[in-house]
Formats: C-alpha cells, structure tokens, sequence
C-alpha cells in the first residue's frame, strides 16, 4: 500500500525514480481511493477513462532515464474551468452541458508536457461565482472533514481532492478568494499568485481584471514547485509578467488589528490567528502592527468590479458557439432562452448588478468609484510593503459552514470573501497554509499576503511557518 | 428601491429570460446588493483619478495555426451545426 496521505510532489517524485512504485501504482491508489469516497464528497464531475494509459506512458519515460522531472508520472486534478484539449468542460455549468475543449490551456498544456498524469476535473461553482460550490449545475462538495459542510469554494472540488487524498496537487482559480478559502475550510495549502504571474489562456474567464490561476497541494513546498512550472510570460495572455527576485528579508510581518474587530469573526479564528502571531514571533519574526485605512471597502469594491466584468464575459454564451441551447421564437428568444434557463441563479444575479453598474447613469458613482478606490487599497498595501515582507491575516472569517447555511442570503454568502478579496484587487500574491483545528475538528488556515511580483516571499515564510 | 420595471429592463439587456418569481426574488436582493456596495461612494469622495498606464502587449499579426487546424473542433463546439456552417435563426425576413 501506498501511503497516500504523507506523499508530497517531492517524495512521489523519489519513490518513482527509485522504482518503490510505479506511475501505474500510483495512478490505481488514486482511482481506488477516488471510488471509495467521490460519491459521497463529489469532489470530481469526471474522473478520465485513460488514467492508467497516462501513468504507463509515464512510466516508459521514466524507465527511459528521465529523473529530474518532479512531475512525471504525478497524479493531479483539474477545475472544470481549465481546458484540456479534447475533454469536457464545462465550468459546472448547464449552458456548456456538452463542450468538449478544443484546445489545452498554457498551463495544462504545460503540465501534459511534463507527463503528469490527470485524474479528472473537479466541481466548483457555476463559472467560478460563489465560496460553497453550492452554485455548481452538478451538486454541492462535501467537506472531507465534516460532510455536512461546505468545502469552500469556488475550487471546492481542487480544494477536497487534495484534503481527501484523491489527488496529489490540483489546479484551481481565484477571483476573490476561490483557492485560498476553500484551501483553508479543506485543511490544504492554496495560493493565488501575482495577478499576471501565469497564463490564463485556456481558462474561462470570469473577472479579468482579477482571475489568476494557482496550485493546491498539500505542502507550502509543492505549491511553490508547481507555481514554478506554471508561472511565466506567454503571447496568449498580454497580462503575464515575470516574477521578480526576491529581496533581503525585513523579517517583519504586518498584522491588521482593525480587520480582527470584523463583525462575525468567529472567535475560534481569532484565537487561532494570534497563536499564529505567537509562532511567527517564535520563528524571530518581529510583528508589526500597520493600517490600511481603505481596505473596509474592499468587498464593496469588489461586488462592483467583480459582476461588471462578469457581465460582459459572459455575454460569449449565447447559444451560438458553445455548449448547449434552448429555441425560442427568434434568434432573440434562442438568447434569452437559452441564457435565463441554463444559468444558475447566482451568474443571472452577477450578470444583473453588473448590467446595472455599467449601465450609462450608474457607470460613475458605481464603476468608476469602485476603480478609483481599488487605486486607494493598492497604495494602501504599497505603503505597508514598505516597512514588512507581508501581512498576515485569518484567511477565513470562520470554519466551513454549514450546507445551506448561507445559500439564500447572497450578501452574507458574500462576507465570507472579506479577508481574500483584497489581494485580488490589488494584484498582490496571497496564500492560506492550514494552521490548526478548532475544537470540533474543522480546519482553519492563515493568510499570508506578499509585494506585488514577489510571490516567493511568501514560499520563504510559509515552509519556515510550516515547520513550526 | 429599485423597480420591477428595472429589473426587467436589465433583464433585458442582459439577454435573461425571467420567471416572475426570480424577477421578484433579483428585485430584493439586487436592491440589498446594491446598497452595500453603495458605500465605495463615501470613499471615493477623497480619491485622485486611477493612474492607468497601460502599455500594448502585441503579437505579431501572422497566420500561426495549419488553415483548418481548429476548424472541426470549433464547429463541433456549438449546439448547431450545418455542413461547415453554425447553423443560427435567420435575423433578415
């Protein structure tokens, strides 16, 4: 038996190339492991046909002489909003209900290069809008720790597999929070690289000017070794950047002490966070306290910008050119049909408020403030990165929630995203790292926020976090 | 409070077929959304203009792909398709 549960990239990586098993072997732990639990979780909408044809091929590389490649032969799942070439996607969606992709994005393209072996996709919320998968077309994921909770979301299905062990590392994306909370409710490591860190060519957009693509895993290490292989410029997407180099550390963290005065903080989360201060101090960090006066608006901002750019990405599901469709009695009516029957409540809602804040009279004092503040909370990091290597917050106003708890209340669904929202807004790398249990056995994660471009300082504090 | 004529304009723009019950639940919930985000108007009282400065990241305009390559692929992906062709109501009487 493969002991699944204490694997990382780098000791599969090692057992492969000694010969202790194969990328078949471990390719069948995996599945088995997947049968076993995945009715109950739903963490995967597919699990592919070919896996054991993946790992043998994988295996033939291997046997060739191809040692240093950490992912060869590496089990990992998908978010069914990442294409890969000739396989359903369908961003837990009715309106893509059979889409097959017809070509791979970069950075499955990428992985696929370097012979990974996909198990499947993984459920997720309608395109990526919502924080419980409660909004998926196919069923809401189960928390592998409590199955009557929610195991985050949007990523909910990529945050589970790895917590389940149904998978060694998966993609996920994050707009407001969809890796790092359900990373956090699922007891995994989930980060959300520098905006324009890596390529979303291939991904389905969602809020342009705020998706990023990033790793689950079950270790700071791994997320940092697929950051790497993931990361990079690319012509397909004009925002990618090149990470920077990192700086000498100040060895200061910020906190924020305003933001641990939030209504709703579940006191279990604040307990947690300043145990957490406490280890930093012990790793011979020196605590900072620091203020950014305009992050309070962060989740009005980001309920502004978030629908606006929904609203028109979406318009591309039309009927016409992908996935399914409903007639109705003119090509008008095949589009209103087609959009009000296979959309899920929550995208209708998105595309709603973002309808009405570009509408002409609503454009300024909606969009056009939210943007201008948006500039406000970018200095207000910029200014705080001065004097700290990051800032350290709860990633998650509390524990996983209960199913249903929060599904009819969109607002409060919404203040969940209160402490991820903002890395987004201001284009800065954000990572949760699993720090404790509460007392009913639920997992709680810390979030570490870095300079934009510098997504390695957060690697550097998380493993020395990690290790305490 | 935002009305149920709005909500159905928006609807309308945004090419979304509603029940009337989900216009009546959009309309009450729109109308708490809104207020909420309403307050970035206080904060931005005191905000300078965003600085963009956007810079073109340009490809060159050069036919990268075998004529066809996708063809199939892309055609196979609408819900309708007729020979080469994907197949939409006619729009000219």
């Amino acid at each position: 038996m493969i002991d699944l549960k204490n694997l990382t990239i780098v000791s599969a990586h090692k057992a492969l190339v000694e010969g202790k098993f194969s990328a078949r072997e471990l390719a069948e732990a995996y599945l088995e492991n997947i049968k076993k639990k995945n009715k109950e979780l739903n963490a995967y909408l597919e699990v592919f046909d070919d896996v054991l044809e993946q790992a043998d091929k994988a295996d033939a590389r291997i046997k060739a002489g191809e040692k240093d490649n950490l992912f060869l032969g590496i089990p990992i799942a998908i978010k069914d909003n990442i294409l890969i070439e000739g396989r359903r996607a369908g961003a837990a969606s009715k309106i893509l209900e059979g889409y097959v992709a017809p070509w791979s994005a970069t950075v499955t393209k990428k992985l696929i290069e370097k012979g990974v072996v996909i198990l499947g996709r993984t459920n997720m919320d309608e395109f990526a809008m919502g924080g419980s998968t409660e909004n998926s077309a196919y069923g809401v994921v189960k928390n592998p720790y409590d199955i009557s909770r929610v195991a985050g979301g949007s990523s909910g299905g990529s945050a589970a597999v790895i917590s389940a062990d149904m998978a060694l590392f998966a993609l996920g994306s994050d707009t407001g929070g969809s890796i790092r909370e359900p990373a956090a409710f699922c007891g995994v490591v989930g980060m959300k690289p520098s905006y324009g860190a890596v390529s979303r060519h291939g991904l389905i957009a969602m809020a342009s000017s705020l998706d990023q693509i990033g790793p689950f895993a079950k270790t700071v290490e791994d997320a940092e070794i697929i950051l790497k292989e993931i990361a990079g410029m690319d012509i397909y997407d004009a925002t990618t950047i090149k990470l920077l180099a990192p700086k000498k550390p100040k060895k200061k963290i910020g906190t924020v002490p305003a933001l641990l005065e939030t209504e709703g903080l579940d006191p279990e989360v604040k307990q947690n966070f300043n145990e957490t201060v406490e280890k930093f101090k012990k790793a011979g960090y020196e605590i900072v306290s620091i203020e950014l006066p305009h992050i309070a608006y962060s989740l009005p901002v980001y309920y502004i910008i978030c629908p606006a750019e929904v609203s028109s990405n979406m318009a591309r599901f039309d009927g016409m050119r992908y996935g399914s469709k409903i007639n109705g009695t003119n090509l008008l009516g095949d589009y209103m049909n087609t959009r009000g029957q296979l959309l899920g409540a929550e995208v209708k809602r998105r595309i709603m408020i973002g309808t009405y804040v570009l509408s002409s009279g609503y454009y300024d004092s909606y969009y056009g403030k939210a943007g201008m503040v948006r500039e406000l909370i970018k200095k207000d990091f910029e200014k705080a990165f001065e004097k700290v290597d990051a800032v350290l917050t709860p990633t998650t106003p509390s524990p996983a929630f209960k199913i249903g708890e929060k599904s009819n209340n969109p607002l409060e669904m919404y203040l969940a995203d209160i402490f991820t929202v903002t890395a987004n807004l201001a284009g800065i790398p954000a990572i949760s790292i699993p720090s404790g249990l509460t007392k009913a056995g639920l997992p709680l994660g810390i979030q570490l926020m870095g300079p934009y471009g510098e997504d390695g300082v957060l690697f550097e504090i998380g493993k020395e976090f990690a290790k305490k | 409070m935002i009305s149920k004529e709005e909500v159905e304009k928006l609807a309308e723009l945004a090419r979304l077929a509603l029940t009337e019950e989900e216009k009546a639940k959009f309309q009450s919930e729109i109308d708490a959304i809104l207020g909420f985000v309403g307050k970035v108007k206080e904060a931005a009282e005191a905000a300078p203009r965003p600085q963009y400065a956007p810079t073109n990241v340009l490809r060159e305009d050069i036919v990268v792909h075998k004529m066809g390559e996708y063809a199939e692929a892309l055609l196979n992906a609408s819900p309708e398709r007729e020979g080469d062709f994907v197949k939409v109501k006619r729009i000219l009487e």
